[in-house]
């Protein structure tokens, strides 16, 4: 009983089993192998598409790093850049004919908090900036329209949040202590039988 | 190379050809395992067009290997090694089980979700038309299909008079006795079921 079904079983295996090759095989594997040897025809290798997703997350990591440092220089010379359009250097006079105008470093003043009364000015680190008559001439009113004065944002520059000085804290907060709680008194439990026969 | 290299290894002097430069003698050892590695890669995987796909890779990646064949068993073993990896590969990928959720898959005798194996068993069953086919054989294919991957793997490749116990030792990584308790084991495993099946008299 047992050899025959050993044989059925031999019998299904190789039925299940034998099954010819497709045809062709043999050209299809060596069209393969030919095709490593030449150089892919299309610009799209397998390594592309490892190397493409790779650079798109480097880039975009270098984007995120990069993204607040450049959000702060953005915010720095727009201020600066106000202050350049408004005022030329603090030592020159705005009555100054404009056939040719240097400005100085921009500078922001403020109160110092060290030293009440006194103004404390703030040099931004920037350079000295030729402005040409040509440059200046957008600054002049076309004929018949009224001066506009420019707006300064010299506020929102960071040197003069920064000049703001903190308030001081308080001493009191106007609130009393937390009592010191009443202690509680716990009734110990009673023993258990194992207790009372380890006492004895 | 001796005529004793050459009585343990037929494939040797295409092999060594091969290396040295010579496609057309890489194609020729296709054309001499091709049937072989086929059969190792359906046990595997089941289906006739996997198989397919794993016989290629297989010899691709042979050529590309090729040099790093030295002869310490046969040409025919290695080839096979590289096919079953290939295979096994394809069998755990993962665009395989996505395959299978979504190709609707005929059902079985349960009516339940055949897996690629199982389905293979019966599309091997049908070929043999049921006046050549006894009804012992219509169920144990499917049986078969549904043993457990390690002993089925062993059954098949033992039973198909490809490969002799060494060689599949080396294909699946496996001692030799491993492999003769394994498929000792799947035809343990499957007596029991026909036995409960009725199946205690055979002719």
């Amino acid at each position: 009983m047992s050899a025959d079904l050993d044989k059925a079983i031999d019998r299904a295996v190789r039925e299940m089993l034998d099954v010819e090759p497709p045809a062709g095989l043999r050209g299809r594997v060596m069209e393969r192998i030919e095709s490593l040897d030449r150089p892919a025809a299309s610009p799209f290798r397998w390594n592309t598409w490892i190397a493409v997703p790779l650079a798109a997350a480097a880039a975009l990591l270098l984007a995120v790093v990069l993204w607040p440092r450049h959000e702060s220089q953005v915010q720095t010379s727009a201020g600066h850049r106000g202050a350049d359009l408004y005022l030329p250097s603090s030592t020159a006079s705005r009555s100054t004919p404009p056939s040719s105008v240097s400005f100085a470093p921009v500078a922001t003043t403020s109160e110092s908090p060290e030293r009440p009364g006194q103004v404390r000015t703030v040099t931004a680190a920037r350079e000295r900036q030729v402005v040409t008559a040509a440059d200046l001439a957008d600054e002049s009113p076309a004929a018949g329209f009224p001066r506009v004065p420019a707006i300064t944002i010299q506020e929102l520059s960071v040197p003069q949040i920064r000049s703001v000085a903190a308030a001081a804290a308080p001493e009191r907060l106007g609130v009393d202590p937390i009592a010191t709680p009443a202690p509680i008194d716990v009734e110990p439990l009673p023993l258990s039988p194992r207790e009372r026969h380890d006492q004895e | 190379m001796t005529a004793t290299d050459l009585a343990a290894d037929p494939d040797l002097e295409l092999v060594r050809r091969a290396q040295a430069g010579d496609v057309d003698a890489f194609g020729q050892l296709v054309e001499r395992n091709r049937r072989a590695v086929f059969r190792a890669a359906l046990a595997a995987v089941g289906s006739a067009t996997e198989a397919d796909d794993v016989a290629q890779d297989a010899f691709v990646t042979a050529f590309q290997k090729l040099d790093g064949f030295r002869g310490e068993s046969a040409f025919r073993t290695w080839l096979l090694s590289i096919t079953w990896r290939k295979a096994i590969d394809r069998r755990k990928s993962v665009s395989r089980w996505l395959q299978r959720l979504v190709t609707p898959a005929a059902p079985g005798e349960s009516g339940e979700e055949m897996d690629p194996m199982q389905r293979f068993a019966s599309r091997a069953q049908s070929q043999e038309d049921d006046l050549l086919t006894s009804d012992l054989q219509r169920r144990l294919k499917p049986l078969i299909a549904s043993l457990p991957k390690k002993l089925r793997d062993a059954l098949l490749l033992a039973g198909s008079g490809d490969h002799s116990y060494e060689e599949i030792g080396r294909m699946l990584n496996i001692p030799v006795g491993t492999v003769k308790w394994r498929v000792s084991e799947a035809r343990k495993v499957l007596k029991q079921k026909m036995t409960a099946m009725g199946y205690s008299d055979v002719r």
